[in-house]
């Protein structure tokens, strides 16, 4: 049997045996992931080469998060380890899927579970709450395409899908409901709120995986066909105002598990419009610009999955008491985990060595070359997106280094090995070989991008000025950066400097403390790490400072709330003046209609 | 309207000094408990009450100083923030408490003169001048004629160091060195003039010493660079900017905390020593708005005023009556940022008691009331307004207690 | 115009090391030995000149005196010296004297001397003032953080020892002395040129 299959069997199996022992599920769950791991890789058989790329991805993440849930649940409900183990099972059953109907089935086995996990900590719900209410209405939109497209070719199976009048409503709808589960802006409220109440080892998952699952929905469906130019236009622009305000908030937030989910929102903006920028350019006939744009959108969601992965896995570490910064402890990491905190962190603000900083590079490098596009509307439109993004990566520096010197730095010196450092390492590992040998990880988006535009994704390896051929990334006719060679480069003259130091200077160290003006001084508070923009783009955040205390609430929050507000209030009045009296009385009438009708129709037939 | 202007401990007692600055007229009144005024406590050196941590607040505190870089002296702020913001902030007087004032007693007065020059460097014109109106038997006029021209002549250096240092912070780095120069060109007259940079020695009981009276017509000089160098400073809008608005200390604020001296009359209370110090006949300049240029216009308008009232008296050493009043006596002379307040008691022609009062005791309260509520950036603006220094605010008191 | 005023001023920077003009000392040293201090800076009949505080009440012939200070044991830092100023209870003076030093007048940026806001990246330890109670830890700490090799120089009468009956010496080692009450800047340069190194005649 399909091997794949056998494995999704197995993480149903899994999220069984977890009402027996936590333990023995996870534990089942990283071999099964490692097994995966280990056939996408070696083996892959007869896999469709885009699914493999995404189940790579997946596969990672779930062994890392597997492997830390075996020391991080130990006080949990059943319901958190069998949730986890079943999440991974529907998305198994997305990427495996070859039709619609399995999609779907995929797709709610997977928001259901996921819903279950979250309330495993989220005691009111309110969060849970939000996050099904959006995975709803995304899976609403997405079955409305799907059933278009269905109609118009007359198979719910993929490959009978082609082109037709409908195709770009159809396309419109289902990746719309995509990006609402990549929490597009206006539709991303939920996101933070999930993921700050939901348990890290499922939060890991929201985040890195499902999260990948919007954008392999929305890949599957461009390898299929391209959609018209506005659906790019709109991606675009959504895109970038997502990005740009997951970034701020992300800066602004003092909660050690929302800050990683907003930089989710930005990050799946970004995603966002570099996917619009792949369909304007392949609109357009540019079909370098095309193949390099969605270079940088797979590549992207490689480094954005691994390394948020990763940052979860911290965060959960991180979290103490309410959540917030200022109640980070000492003793929650070990010297594996601090490491750790830092490279999710500097990935995900786009520092080398790691693969977030080809990935921005390459973001920004496929907006920026707008030039190339005839058009001048979108030339503007993409470059301003462009922009958008360069801004959104200075930001998100704001936000990683506070997630860094208030989080990780100050959570470490724990004693022992637990397991989760497994998980750890292994993260650590994959974001360091990525981000010195990207090129590994081009080879294998090769299929998929030469069934978009025929090129290959190799391609955009090159060689110059002395870099070795295969170790240059090349924008071609535009730019071109080696990040082996700049890793290599930085490492050796690191090396050199110390060694010159040590060996020549070397034994007469003396350390002392640090000079404040004298005495000692407490530390500058978490909250002024983000105090200058709150302060000045108050008009963003809705900053509000009294009594000594600086806080802010998310605006767009806010509307939500006070709509579904005012929505129960509406629907609470229109109950009572349709029905006035008891609520049970009302009930006994409908039974009794229900009884009659049931009666007259056994009568009539 | 009486100002409490200054708190002493006596015989297990608090001695509080009263000022009416429109008459001249001053108070010395013994009482049991502290005078239920904001400023009392900071008068005897404890300022922890100024500052309250609102509760739920996301503000830290942080001590700025006592050696740091851009203080630049033996001081402390404390101040509470979350950021960029000071939500509260109080002076720390105490790094400065050397017990310098029991070098002064029992001493004949030319010596405790001396120990009193080294208590406040740059303000020891004012210093000496308002110890000597409190001890004189016999003033003579043409005495504190020149008298007058040594305090004026400390006030152009100081007004100097206060506008090159705002100049310094809002980074104008020309017009900061050519104010800086102008401060050193004073302190040369000074060398010429009385034979110490800073005049000390040149005040003594009934005389004042000048070496070289030639060396005043410098004065000239100075005053037709300074008119230039104002011309052009204040046609910088982007200094002019950073300092309107900034700091800003209402009225109410200067009379709820007995702010004294520029603090006072750049926000339009017009208390000033030299409006009822009878070898002056001077009106005193203000201005309303309260911020830090309302505070630079002022000092800019006194300095020409100071450079009118030199050229006005004829410079020379004179010499006359030395004899010193015994009994408890009072002073008070205008310095460049306030006015300063020396209670003596002295006995057989020597100093037994000595209460003394630096205007940046008051001030720098004044300064941390205006300061709340501005960001960082603000704050060298705020702070070198006043013209302040914590040498002069931890003096108090030596003697019996 | 800010240029044309400039040029118009000229070039006003004094001509130390070199030549010393007479605006830049003022006459307040005893040029001869004084028989009696009120201030005790007189040890057994012997003229202890750092803690002089010019106050010109001694009978002794008086004038300008570039010569006052000690250096016991100078650093090799010919070319660039760091300097960290610790007030540690000045009556203002020695600051004001310490600041005219970057003034046009003075300049000491042209002999290679710097001011350094933290010691962490000092040569040269400036102290002045009488150690006051509160500022002790904070004068030790200072000389503790600051790296090898370090110098001590202690600026001016109160931080001799004059008036409060302190002296520098009883907190850190002292490596040299500067006389004066402020010293003038000249004089302080003089000592900050022979701490490092220098030849001044």
């Amino acid at each position: 049997m399909n091997p794949y299959y056998l494995i999704t069997i197995g993480f149903v199996l899994s999220s069984l045996i977890a009402v027996g022992s936590r333990r023995a599920s996870y534990w089942l769950s990283a071999v099964l992931s490692a097994t995966l791991l280990g056939l996408l890789v070696f083996q892959p058989g007869s896999l469709d080469e885009t699914a493999r790329y995404f189940m790579l991805i997946s596969s990672i993440v779930w062994l890392a998060a597997s492997l830390f849930s075996v020391s991080y649940d130990d006080h949990y409900p059943r319901l958190l380890a069998g949730a986890f183990s079943m999440t991974m099972a529907g998305m198994m059953v997305i990427l495996l899927a070859k039709g619609a109907v399995g999609f779907l089935i995929g797709w709610e086995v997977m928001t259901v579970a996921s819903y279950l996990g979250i309330t495993a900590k989220d005691r009111e719900g309110k969060g849970a709450y939000k996050f099904l209410a959006f995975g709803e209405l995304s899976a609403l939109l997405i079955l409305a395409g799907f059933g278009l497209l269905s109609m118009g070719s007359g198979s719910t199976s993929f490959s009978a899908w082609k082109p037709s009048q409908v195709w770009d409503v159809a396309f419109f709808l289902a990746a719309l409901g995509f990006a609402v589960k990549m929490a597009v802006f206006p539709f991303h409220v939920w996101l933070p709120d999930a993921h700050g109440n939901a348990p890290a080892n499922l939060s890991a998952q929201l985040s890195a995986v499902l999260t990948l699952m919007g954008l392999y929905g929305i890949v599957k469906l461009l390898l299929i066909g391209r959609p018209a130019d506005w659906i790019g236009a709109f991606f675009l622009l959504f895109g970038g105002i997502t990005a740009v305000l997951g970034a701020a908030y992300a800066a602004g937030t003092e909660h050690v598990k929302r800050l990683p989910g907003y930089s989710t929102v930005e990050n799946d903006g970004i995603l966002l419009a570099l996917f619009g920028g792949t369909v304007v350019a392949l609109n357009h006939g540019v079909m370098d610009l095309a193949s390099f744009t969605f270079l940088s959108l797979l590549f992207f969601a490689f480094a954005h999955s691994v390394a948020k992965g990763l940052l979860f896995l911290i965060a959960g570490r991180l979290e103490n008491g309410t959540g917030r910064f200022p109640e980070v402890v000492r003793g929650r990491l070990t010297t594996v985990g601090v490491v750790a905190g830092y490279a999710s962190a500097l990935s995900l603000a786009g520092i080398p060595p790691f693969p977030g900083f080809l990935g921005e590079w390459l973001g920004i490098e496929s907006l920026l070359q707008s030039f190339k596009i005839p058009d001048p509307g979108f030339k503007v439109l993409m470059m301003l997106v462009g922009s958008l993004a360069a801004l959104t990566a200075g930001i998100a520096g704001v936000a990683m280094s506070k997630m860094v010197t208030h989080g990780a730095q100050r959570a470490g010196e724990k004693k022992g090995h637990p397991v989760e450092d497994a998980g750890y390492a292994f993260l650590t590992l994959v974001l360091f070989t990525v981000g010195i040998f990207p090129g590994l990880i081009f080879r294998l988006i090769n299929v998929p991008m030469t069934a978009l535009t025929g090129e290959k994704a190799t391609s955009f390896l090159g060689g110059a000025l002395g870099i070795r051929n295969g170790f240059l990334v090349v924008a071609k006719g535009f730019g071109g950066i080696s990040p082996t060679y700049l890793a290599t480069l930085v490492f050796l003259f690191a090396l050199a400097g110390y060694i010159t130091v040590r060996v020549f200077r070397g034994r007469n160290i003396r350390r002392v403390r640090a000079w404040s003006g004298g005495l000692s001084n407490p530390e500058y508070p978490p909250i002024a790490h983000s105090a200058i923009l709150l302060i000045t783009e108050s008009w963003l955040y809705g900053t509000k400072e009294e009594n000594g205390k600086l806080h802010w609430r998310e605006k767009v929050n806010q509307a939500y709330n006070w709509m579904s507000r005012g929505y129960l209030s509406f629907s609470e009045w229109f109950r009572h003046s349709l029905m006035k009296g008891s609520d049970s009385v009302y009930v006994a009438y409908i039974l009794l209609a229900v009884m009659v009708g049931l009666l007259y129709l056994l009568h009539a037939l | 309207m009486k100002v409490l202007s200054a708190v002493f401990r006596r015989d297990g007692r608090y001695l509080t000094v009263w000022v009416e600055y429109e008459t001249g007229k001053a108070e010395v009144i013994p009482t049991d408990s502290l005078p239920d005024r904001k400023i009392a406590p900071a008068l005897i050196g404890e300022t922890a009450s100024y500052v309250r941590i609102p509760a739920g607040t996301n503000a830290v505190p942080l001590t700025y100083g006592p050696a740091a870089g851009g203080l630049g002296q033996a001081g402390a702020f404390e101040l509470l923030t979350y950021g960029e913001r000071i939500v509260a902030i109080r002076p720390v007087y105490g790094y400065k408490r050397r017990g310098i004032e029991e070098e002064m007693l029992n001493r004949p007065v030319g010596e405790s003169l001396v120990v009193l020059e080294r208590a406040a460097g740059n303000f020891a014109m004012a210093y000496t001048y308002a110890f000597l109106r409190a001890l004189e038997e016999n003033p003579d006029e043409k005495v504190w004629g020149v008298r007058k021209v040594l305090l004026e002549l400390e006030r152009l250096y100081n007004h100097f160091n206060v506008i090159h240092k705002l100049a310094g912070a809002a980074s104008q780095k020309v017009a900061t060195m050519h104010f800086h120069a102008l401060e050193e060109d004073v302190l040369r007259v000074f060398s010429r003039l009385v034979g110490h940079r800073y005049g000390f020695g040149a005040n003594g009981p009934g005389e004042v010493r000048i070496l070289d009276r030639n060396v005043i017509e410098r004065v000239n000089d100075i005053k037709r660079e300074f008119l230039g160098l104002q011309e052009e400073l204040l046609e910088s809008k982007i200094f002019i900017d950073r300092l309107h608005n900034t700091c800003r200390l209402t009225r109410e604020d200067v009379i709820e905390l007995d702010a004294v001296g520029i603090a006072a009359r750049g926000s339009g209370v017009p208390r000033d020593v030299r409006a009822f110090d009878r070898f002056y006949s001077y009106e005193p300049i203000t201005c309303r708005e309260g911020d830090a240029l309302a505070r630079m216009m002022v000092r800019m308008e006194e300095i020409e005023k100071s450079f009118e009232i030199i050229e006005s008296v004829d410079v020379r050493s004179v010499k006359s009556d030395p004899s010193v009043k015994d009994g408890l006596n009072l002073g008070l002379s205008e310095a460049a940022h306030g006015d300063v307040l020396t209670l003596v008691e002295a006995e057989g022609g020597k100093v037994r008691w000595i209460g003394l009062r630096g205007a940046s005791r008051i001030n720098y309260i004044a300064f941390a009331r205006g300061i709340t509520g501005n960001i960082f950036t603000d704050f060298p603006f705020g702070l070198e307004s006043f013209g302040l220094n914590f040498a002069d605010a931890d003096l108090w008191q030596g003697g019996e207690d | 115009m800010w240029i044309l005023r400039g040029l118009r001023k000229g070039v006003m920077t004094s001509g130390y090391p070199g030549k010393v003009s007479d605006d830049e000392l003022a006459p307040d040293f005893p040029l001869k030995e004084p028989e009696e201090c009120p201030f005790g800076a007189l040890e057994n009949g012997k003229f202890d000149i750092k803690r002089c505080l010019n106050c010109r009440l001694c009978n002794a012939p008086l004038g300008r005196k570039l010569d006052v200070d000690e250096i016991l044991n100078p650093m090799n830092f010919k070319n660039s010296l760091h300097v960290f100023f610790l007030d540690v209870g000045t009556c203002h003076a020695c600051n004001r004297e310490v600041a005219q030093l970057s003034s046009p007048y003075y300049d000491v940026h042209r002999l290679g001397i710097f001011f350094t806001p933290t010691p962490k990246h000092a040569d040269v330890l400036l102290v002045a003032g009488c150690p006051t109670d509160d500022m002790i830890p904070v004068l030790r700490e200072a000389y503790e953080l600051m790296p090898e090799p370090k110098r001590v120089l202690a600026l001016g009468a109160c931080a001799n020892g004059s008036l409060c009956g302190r002296d520098t010496g009883e907190f850190v080692p002292v490596d040299g002395y500067v006389a004066g009450c402020p010293p003038a800047p000249v004089q302080i340069i003089r000592a900050l040129l022979k701490i490092s190194g220098r030849d001044v005649e």
